[in-house]
């Protein structure tokens, strides 16, 4: 008896003995992003290795491995991505059965320290020496060097994650701004804190908030049901048209704090309640031609609640928002004013799926006169505005309506009249799929829209002095494209009409057709063209400008050549004024690959740039001609997420 | 004696303000001077809280030349002057004068064109002091005198204001402000248009590429927009695919042609960087075609890849959120057909429909090319596996 318990015992543990096994690098029970997997064989299965089927997350990989000693071996082609990976030996079985022989759950990590990690620098540099020029002032700097370095990285542990993204530009044919960081984002978070120093956004969008990235520092403490943000941003507004005649109006300062809170753990879209508190001072750069140059300043709050049900078919929110604002920045001069803005909207979506997708959204909208949020300075004020839409997909057909009624206002000042705007718009395309190979009308798409808006003035004011409103802006364009093989051309047709009733000003119409086209030719260049003709009238003068522009573009690629030319052509003539105005604009970019650009080897080129432009004033032609070399190395990215 | 002529003025009701749109000042006229005066258009609304950009031709003629100028301009509500333009409108007038051959006095007649800014906090200031109707105030002269023209201005609600662009401001589609690419990503651009009124923007975008960038940036039309605003105070223009080809520095504008505005516009840069595109280039499936039933025999063809190492074919399960791997094979470089593995097939279920796609891979490990997804149907008899125990720990 104790013989066959010893026999019983023996059995499995011989069996386990002769199982194979997954080999991990000495002391460790994990392996590195970069490593191969060993699996040490028993002699038997060694023997009938051609029968053995090895999967990785149920990809099977067994042509790339190979028996080295008692262990089958593989070495995957890309680096392991970090996480849990599931691997499994198999065996065909002489009548063609399968017979898993042994699975197991595998651990990557990118170091000891660190559970998951990413780094990926490059860098680039580039000189340049201008060889010719004519009628350019100012005359270009003849010796110019460019240098880009960039670095993209994370480390992660279960508790943390820390993670950089920023790139450092060097130019220097820029008179100022010629060291610049272009991405910037340093941030680290826990589940519980999280802080983020560079490029970003507001997480929230709204009637206070522009929905746009800024430059500066937010921290948030994260609960189960809640979230508390505080920022301090910074928005650069060199992008946007200048608001007197300095052409770089700076950046926008906004102070802040955001509060996020859903009662329902699981299901948080359930509803959501937010409110924002902002404080801030428009650009600190002084307007000259303003006496004052001192910044405006400005407070805002809102209160905002989001919610989505019937698995968020139905999704409608509310927000009520208030603003201070003192245009001069001097509270002492007690002009400072304040207003209010509502929203309310509701969407319906059903469930997709078949060939039939649709919603309908209704938005009612009022923003008083003199609301101004420092975070929000473009959105449309005094305005109330109800608007509904519907949109639709049904292959080959989709389509979208928009109805709504506007009035300004919304204060009844007496000395302003008061403006109800009835607008329409319609869009239709229609895109059957009809593969019909080289013909010239093969896939063809044709767009449709309409637009009109009627503006008529509903009151007499007493004290307003201009002149009427009646007004009737219609638009209507027709697009048709084809896109036989690999190209696409296309031919568009638009007129739009504004009609003054009050016989004040002229009626304008203006009318334009374009045409469109991109192909390939023998694999090696590509060919765009778009020609445009347009007639318009200048609703204050009634003048009529004609205009017409093309632009051809053609891109030869080799494997170590490539050029670029373009050609640029705009004619605009005003007959009243005899005026007449042709540019005409050439550029050209040659690129020699002496080392290709490849992933972890350094590329290195030789270039020439060359432009020529005439901008039919009489000024004369310009031109420049640059040449200059440039090198640049991207090391293989170190681990990965 | 001068006749008065003011834009507006075939339209009738116009010519009842003429007294009080127009101001002049005339020296003593031993030769006509300037004369006929016109001003496009003869008043404007502007809207409370917004900033103005008015586009005025100033029009009239001179008997005396060589130039019409102005060297400011001055708004104000007849008593408070709440802004001072320094800007100088100036135009030749080479024809006027006497002419020596005949003696005759020869008359031109000269536009300028002036895109008046009044931004927004001194439309309120004026109104805070009660004034909704201003005064532009500008001074001609030519060689002989000068003569005083004053645009009108309402102050009313939005929608009563003239057709306005208020604010234009330029970014790339993620929010940034600039970027730094790699060579045939794609990049789009977006131009948010504030306005008031209602009207027809029409613009084109331009960009200057590496050829002239460094130096005088050279803009070429990339894309041409004619677009009617009404309604909202607010558009989104998107523009088309940025090129990318090139390495080096990129301008990009938006320059509105219509309404006519400074000539000074925003500008958005992105550099391409000359490192090897994270993006795969696509790559063709040759077999099975698009929604084929296939089995354990059918063979899945591609296109090669140069310098691919190995080749990963996987079937995919499309879902909602993105398809999801099922099962796939991996292959050595040297091939470009496969037949799935025994292994696959016991994770295919007969007659269920799935997606399918190759991914070629070099030494290195980078993707080099990945194809799109193609749909299929597995037609094969279900496979067993014989399960021998479940997961076991590793061995360290």
């Amino acid at each position: 008896m104790p013989a066959l318990i010893l026999l019983m015992l023996a059995l499995p543990l011989e069996a386990a003995k002769e199982a194979p096994e997954l080999l991990l690098p000495e002391e460790r029970n994990w392996l590195e992003m970069d490593g191969h997997l060993l699996i040490r064989l028993t002699p038997d299965l060694i023997a009938v290795s051609d029968t053995l089927y090895l999967e990785l997350d149920a990809i099977d990989v067994t042509e790339m491995t190979r028996i080295e000693g008692d262990a089958l071996r593989y070495d995957p082609p890309q680096a392991l991505d970090t996480g849990r990976h599931l691997v499994r030996l198999l065996r065909m079985r002489g009548g063609g059965d399968l017979e898993e022989i042994g699975n197991w759950s595998l651990e990557v990590r990118y170091s000891e320290d660190f559970q998951q990690g990413h780094f990926s620098p490059r860098a680039e540099i580039e000189w340049r020496s201008l060889v010719s020029e004519r009628h350019i002032e100012p005359a270009p700097e003849h010796r110019v060097i460019h240098f880009t370095a960039g670095i993209e990285g994370s480390l992660a542990n279960p508790g943390y994650r820390l993670k950089a993204r920023n790139s450092l530009v060097y130019d220097g044919s820029l008179d100022q701004d010629r060291l610049q960081l272009y991405d910037y984002r340093i941030q680290a978070e826990t589940s519980r804190i999280s802080v983020m120093l560079g490029d970003q956004g507001i997480e929230t969008s709204s009637l206070l908030v522009e929905d746009a990235q800024r430059r500066g520092l937010s921290g948030s403490l994260l609960g189960d049901m809640s979230r508390l943000s505080v920022f301090a941003l910074r928005n650069d507004n060199a992008t946007m048209l200048p608001i007197t005649l300095l052409p770089d109006r700076r950046a926008e300062m906004i102070t802040g704090m955001a509060v996020r809170f859903s009662p329902w753990r699981k299901n948080p879209d359930r509803l959501v309640l937010q409110t924002v508190l902002l404080d801030g001072q428009d650009s600190d750069e002084p307007d000259p031609q303003l006496a004052d140059g001192t910044p405006g300043k400005g407070e805002a709050w809102n209160l905002r609640l989001d919610s989505q049900l019937f698995d968020q078919r139905l999704a409608w929110h509310a927000e009520y928002a208030r603003s201070r604002y003192d245009a001069d920045g001097n509270a002492a001069d007690e002009d400072t004013v304040g207003d209010r803005a509502w929203q309310l909207g509701i969407r319906y979506r059903p469930e997709g799926g078949g060939d039939l997708d649709w919603s309908s959204a209704l938005q009612w909208q009022r923003v008083g006169s003199l609301f101004h949020s420092i975070a929000n300075s473009g959105l449309p004020t005094d305005r109330e505005l109800l608007r509904g839409s519907f949109d639709l997909v049904a292959d080959p057909v989709s389509g979208s309506l928009m109805l709504g009624v506007e009035q300004d206002n919304v204060d009844d000042r007496p000395e302003f009249p008061t403006v109800r705007s009835h607008l329409l718009k319609f869009d239709l395309s229609y895109s059957p799929q009809m593969d019909k190979g080289l013909s010239l009308f093969a896939n063809p798409e044709l767009q449709l829209s309409y637009a009109r808006i009627d503006n008529r003035q509903i009151d007499d004011p007493p004290l307003y002095q201009g002149e009427p409103i009646d007004t009737l802006n219609q638009d209507r364009s027709l697009t048709l494209g084809f896109s036989p093989d690999d190209w696409n051309w296309s031919i568009g047709y638009q007129v739009s009409e504004a009609d003054d009733r009050t016989g004040v000003y002229p009626s304008t119409r203006a009318v334009s057709i374009s045409l469109e086209a991109g192909m390939p030719i023998l694999d090696l260049l590509s060919a765009s063209m778009t020609l445009q003709k347009g007639r318009d009238g200048d609703p204050s003068s009634g003048e009529r400008e004609y205009t017409r522009a093309a632009q051809l573009g053609l891109t030869l690629s080799t494997e170590s050549i490539s050029a670029v030319l373009d050609f640029g052509y705009n004619r605009d003539r005003i007959p009243e004024q005899d005026h007449e105005l042709r540019e005409r604009t050439l550029a050209l970019t040659l690129d020699w690959s002496l080392f290709r650009a490849r992933t972890g080897a350094p590329a290195v080129d030789f270039f020439i740039n060359t432009g020529w432009s005439d901008p039919g004033d009489g000024a004369g032609t310009s031109r420049q001609i640059f040449m200059g070399f440039r090198a640049a190395y991207a090391p293989a990215s170190y681990g990965g997420m | 004696m001068l006749q008065l002529r003011m834009g507006g003025c075939d339209m009738k009701p116009v010519c009842s303000y003429l007294p009080l749109l127009l101001v002049l000042l005339l020296p003593t006229p031993a030769l006509a001077l300037l004369s006929n005066p016109q001003i496009f258009p003869a008043q404007v609304n502007v809207a409370l809280n917004r900033t103005a950009r008015i586009q005025v031709t100033w029009r009239m003629t001179t008997d005396a030349g060589p130039t019409v100028e102005s060297p400011s301009g001055v708004l104000s509500d007849g008593s408070n002057v709440f802004l001072t333009v320094n800007r100088y409108l100036s135009t030749k007038a080479g024809r006027a004068g006497t002419d020596p051959a005949t003696g005759q006095i020869r008359s031109q007649t000269v536009s300028l064109r002036e895109t008046l800014i009044l931004p927004s906090r001194v439309l309120s200031r004026a109104y805070g002091q009660s004034a909704t109707r201003l005064y532009y105030n500008r001074q001609f002269s030519d060689a002989n005198g000068s003569l005083s023209l004053v645009l009108v201005l309402n102050i009313t609600g939005s929608s009563a204001a003239g057709f306005n662009i208020n604010g234009l401001v330029l970014r790339f589609e993620d929010g940034r402000n600039q970027q730094l690419v790699e060579q045939h990503d794609q990049l789009r651009a977006t131009a948010r248009v504030l306005f008031s009124g209602a009207g027809q923007l029409q613009g084109v975008w331009e960009v200057a590429g590496p050829s002239s960038s460094s130096g005088f940036p050279l803009f070429r039309p990339l894309g041409w927009e004619r677009q009617p605003l009404f309604g909202g105070q607010e558009a989104v223009l998107h523009s088309p695919p940025l090129p990318t080809t090139a390495i080096g520095l990129y301008r990009l504008r938006f320059r509105v042609t219509q309404p006519r505005l400074d000539p000074v516009f925003p500008e958005l840069r992105y550099r391409v960087m000359g490192l090897p595109s994270g993006e795969p280039t696509s790559m063709d499936l040759y077999q099975p075609p698009a929604g084929a039933t296939v089995d354990r025999a059918e063979v899945f063809r591609w296109q090669p890849v140069n310098n691919a190492e190995a080749y990963l074919l996987e079937i995919l399960r499309p879902g909602k959120s993105g398809s999801e791997t099922v099962t796939g094979k991996l292959v050595k470089g040297s091939r470009n057909s496969l037949k799935l593995p025994p292994p696959a097939w016991t994770r295919l279920r007969s007659g269920e429909g799935y997606n399918w796609r190759i991914t070629a891979i070099d030494a290195t490990g980078r993707i080099l090319a990945r194809s799109e997804e193609r749909s299929l149907s597995w037609g094969g008899s279900a496979a067993s596996v014989d399960v021998l125990p479940l997961y076991q720990e590793p061995h360290q």
